[in-house]
């Protein structure tokens, strides 16, 4: 998983105003997780600007936030799309063909293990160990909204649902 | 509490200790063995590797002995065969976690044959492990008769990171104890590495997974110092300082005035220093901490570039020569300019990197065979006598012009450390300096003193300074304590043996010089001028003779450091070529002006005559000095000069730690990114 960051280190004006209210609204000190978790929720990911920044302000040094960025799936270092899919693992699921609905979801969207996220920056998959609805196996959830009982064409009819309504926000 | 209280037992017997003492440092202090990998000392336990387990009696299976404190009901046994079980297998899943190519037995040649091949092309060394014979991996297996492998090896999953010129990162035989995330951040508070990733994907890594030149490494080494198997290697000296090969002595830097402690690894073969370490038990520099020119700027010694003969100008030109000649050449010249001009015309300036007998016999020569008392240095004055383990106890502690990181970067671990341990730091320094970063208060400048008062607290108030910094207003205030750091490693042994800063050095006025580290832009008026240094350099272009001088690592002797230490300094190679001691060739001019010294080697110049002449330095001997880590002198130099800092007419003071840098190899970048 050597994953290279491009060297972004100075933010645009707005992404500054961004990071300033992630730390107005935190006055209590040196709470990492929590600048983190708003930075990963205000701009999908924690760019290395931000690492930077939030650097400066508390006593951890970067390399450590980057080992605690890189530690937690919650957060990701990379850009991630605007919709989050995430595809069970879990024993029912596994037992309910999820392998395959992984590969087929992962072929469809042109991503991989590696690079998890569309080109459009439109879908980001993320395996899951367990979503915690085995009656439904096999399921997903995109944007914490639940599928369940899914075949192969169900999946993509969700999918392409979501693509339809990005498009469309687009325009 | 009572005193009964506080034993542990430990196999079976009972050993008192300390409220809040783990179970390894009672163990360690009694002599009994708990192996560990990931313990370092100084910094939080861990428990992370898991080898130095024990059972104790009622509680179920293990507790690291590393992070538990000791209890006075605990029960502990240290090497039942459970423990010794459990051990074992903890080593052998580290064994075949990577590249561990040493000690695997027991297995099928053509399996093991196999296991070399793919580590062979993994690392292109063609040789076995770097750390072989000093890996604790190795040692533990060795130990525990770790000689099966039942299961099989992992995938290496990151490539050699070879980017550095100076340090090498093999990630296959990384155990990820987290040694040298710890060191490099809560000893050395460099805080430029940490783990990475998560399970079979953990890994070290910098700051956004980068190679250690694009990170925020400042080359301390102190990871190289700390990580117990091959991982972290010294790239200067990877195969070439094995442990059959190499020598061990211990000596003192010659860089900064902290004066660490180094072990010098000397190639018998070679006759070379391959590699330098920090001595971890050693004080003033604890836990093996040294700064990227103590560890990494040491192979100068062995420059093609050294000056190996003397040199003589004639018609014009430098040409070398042999030592009768240039030294017939120079006593003749003395005597002279002395008979035409006086003694007063006759001057030495010399560098306070020398030894105490080096400066000693220099400034005895002037003094008595020449009669003149023109020989000086062009450091500035140093408050000495500072106690690091005071840092940490100070209320506020001021940092006042000193940029401490770059140029006393071992007093400025003690610094940053003690302000993780809670002391407010304010540093008073118009540059945006890297301690500047540690700062509560950060003031550019001190025009307003009651800005410092106003943010100064409490009453163990500690001043570090740079000795050109103006800190008057400080000095007014009660419960300040003044120290500083000097630039050069033996400033203060020039100050406590005589030899005067010479900022009003009138160069005009001399019409003979003997420089040994001044440096002269221009000798205008000087009939004669004689250099004696280590390499050729712009220097000595306008000499008329220049002596080759043997360096630090090629004779005995002593320096005191900033701390008011007097440490011993060790031959650990011979000079090159013809060069020679200081001290060796004033007693040699001595003679042919017709003086006969009867000193015939450094102990010989402490003992008999440093110490007849200064009551403080008389009681300490070569033998003294030689066990354990220097003597301090608790005479509380206060080496200050009144007047001027300012460097007089013609005089040159150039950073002679970046030149000597320079003729090391791969120096250049880490220079480059420091300054």
């Amino acid at each position: 998983m050597q994953t290279q960051v491009e060297e972004n280190l100075t933010a645009s004006p707005e992404d500054l105003a961004l990071m300033e209210d992630v730390f107005r609204k935190n006055s209590r000190e040196n709470s990492l997780m929590i600048y983190l978790q708003q930075v990963q929720a205000q701009f999908g990911y924690v760019p290395p600007y931000a690492i930077k920044y939030i650097a400066e302000r508390t006593l951890f040094s970067e390399s450590r936030i980057y080992g605690v960025v890189t530690f937690y799936t919650q957060f990701s270092i990379k850009p991630v799309g605007k919709n989050i899919i995430k595809i069970c693992n879990g024993t029912a699921c596994h037992v309910g063909g999820s392998k395959v609905l992984g590969k087929k979801l992962r072929s469809h969207l042109k991503v991989d293990d590696e690079n998890p996220t569309t080109e459009d920056r439109v879908f980001t998959v993320q395996p899951v160990a367990c979503l915690g609805c085995c009656a439904l196996a096999p399921a997903m959830m995109v944007n914490g909204r639940v599928y369940g009982k899914l075949t192969v064409d169900s999946m993509i009819d969700v999918v392409e649902s979501y693509r339809k309504a990005a498009e469309l926000e687009v325009v | 509490m009572d005193v009964k209280e506080n034993r542990i037992t430990i196999n079976g017997h009972k050993y008192s200790f300390e409220p809040g003492e783990t179970i390894l440092e009672v163990a360690r202090r009694n002599d009994v063995f708990i192996p560990t990998l990931c313990y370092l000392k100084g910094s939080t336990p861990t428990g992370a590797c898991r080898i130095c387990i024990v059972e104790a009696k009622g509680v179920p299976g293990f507790i690291s002995s590393c992070s538990t404190p000791a209890g006075p009901q605990l029960e502990v046994f240290t090497e039942t065969k459970r423990v010794r079980n459990a051990r074992r297998t903890i080593l052998e899943l580290m064994l075949i976690s990577g590249n561990h190519n040493c000690s695997i037995r027991d297995v099928l040649p053509q399996e093991w044959s196999d296991f070399q091949q793919m580590v062979e092309n993994y690392d292109k060394a063609e040789d076995i492990c770097a750390a072989y014979g000093r890996c604790k991996l190795q040692a533990l297996a060795y130990r525990y008769l770790v000689t099966e492998r039942t299961l099989d090896s992992l995938e290496v999953k990151y490539p050699l990171d070879s980017e550095d010129p100076l340090i090498g990162r093999d990630y296959s035989r990384c155990i990820l104890c987290g040694r040298c995330v710890y060191a490099c951040n809560e000893i050395q508070v460099n805080r430029a590495i940490s783990h990475g990733y998560r399970g079979i994907q953990a890994k070290i890594v910098f700051r956004g997974d980068k190679t250690i030149p694009e990170s925020d490494c400042v080359y301390c080494g102190e990871c190289i110092q700390v990580c117990p198997v091959g991982s972290l290697f010294e790239k200067k000296s990877r195969f070439n300082a094995r442990m059959w090969d190499v020598e061990q002595v211990r000596t003192t830097c010659h860089y900064c005035g902290v004066g660490c402690q180094l072990e010098l690894h000397v190639n018998k073969k070679e006759g070379k220093v391959v590699k330098v370490r920090g001595i971890d038990e050693a004080e003033p520099n604890h836990d093996g901490r040294l700064c990227f020119r103590g560890r990494f700027a040491f192979d100068f010694i062995h420059s093609p570039d050294r000056l190996t003969r003397p040199l003589i100008r004639k018609e014009g030109k430098l040409e070398e020569s042999s030592w009768e000649e240039a030294l017939d050449l120079i006593a003749t010249k003395m005597k002279e300019i002395e008979k035409k001009h006086g003694p007063y015309h006759v001057g030495c300036a010399v560098s306070t990197k020398y030894t105490n007998e080096d400066l000693f016999q220099a400034k005895k020569f002037f003094h008595s065979v020449l009669a003149t008392d023109n020989i000086v240095h062009f450091e500035t004055s140093a408050y000495t006598g500072i106690r690091y383990e005071e840092l940490e106890k100070a209320s506020t502690l001021v940092v006042a012009g000193a940029d401490i990181t770059r140029e006393n970067p071992v007093a400025g671990s003690y610094v940053k450390q003690a302000v993780l341990r809670g002391v407010k730091l304010i540093v008073v320094d118009s540059r945006d300096t890297e301690i500047s970063r540690f700062a509560k208060v950060h003031l550019k400048n001190l025009d307003d003193p009651s800005a410092l008062a106003k943010v100064i607290d409490g009453d163990n108030i500690i001043v570090i300074r740079h000795s050109e910094y103006n800190i008057t207003p400080l000095k007014k205030m009660s419960n300040v304590k003044v120290y500083s750091l000097t630039r050069e490693n033996n400033t203060v042994g020039a100050y406590t043996l005589g030899i005067k800063p010479g900022m009003d050095f009138d160069l005009s006025n001399m019409r003979f010089i003997y420089s040994m580290g001044g440096h002269f832009k221009k000798r205008e008026g000087v009939d004669f001028l004689v250099i004696q240094d280590f390499f050729p350099n712009e220097y000595t272009e306008i000499a008329d003779v220049v002596l080759p001088a043997a360096v630090w690592v090629e004779y005995e002797g002593t320096y005191i450091s900033s701390d008011n230490r007097v440490n011993r300094v060790r031959k650990a190679v011979d000079p090159p070529g013809e060069a020679k001691p200081t001290w060796q060739i004033f007693k040699e001019l001595a003679e042919r002006m017709g003086c006969s010294w009867e000193s015939a080697d450094s102990r010989e110049i402490w003992e008999n005559e440093i110490g007849r002449e200064d009551p403080y330095l008389k009681k300490l001997n070569y033998r003294m000095l030689d066990e354990g880590d220097g003597i301090k002198v608790d005479k509380g130099y206060f080496v200050s000069f009144k007047g001027a800092n300012t460097l007089p007419e013609g005089v040159d003071r150039p950073d002679d730690h970046k030149i000597l840098c320079s003729h090391c190899k791969d120096m250049e970048n880490v220079f480059k990114k420091l300054f």
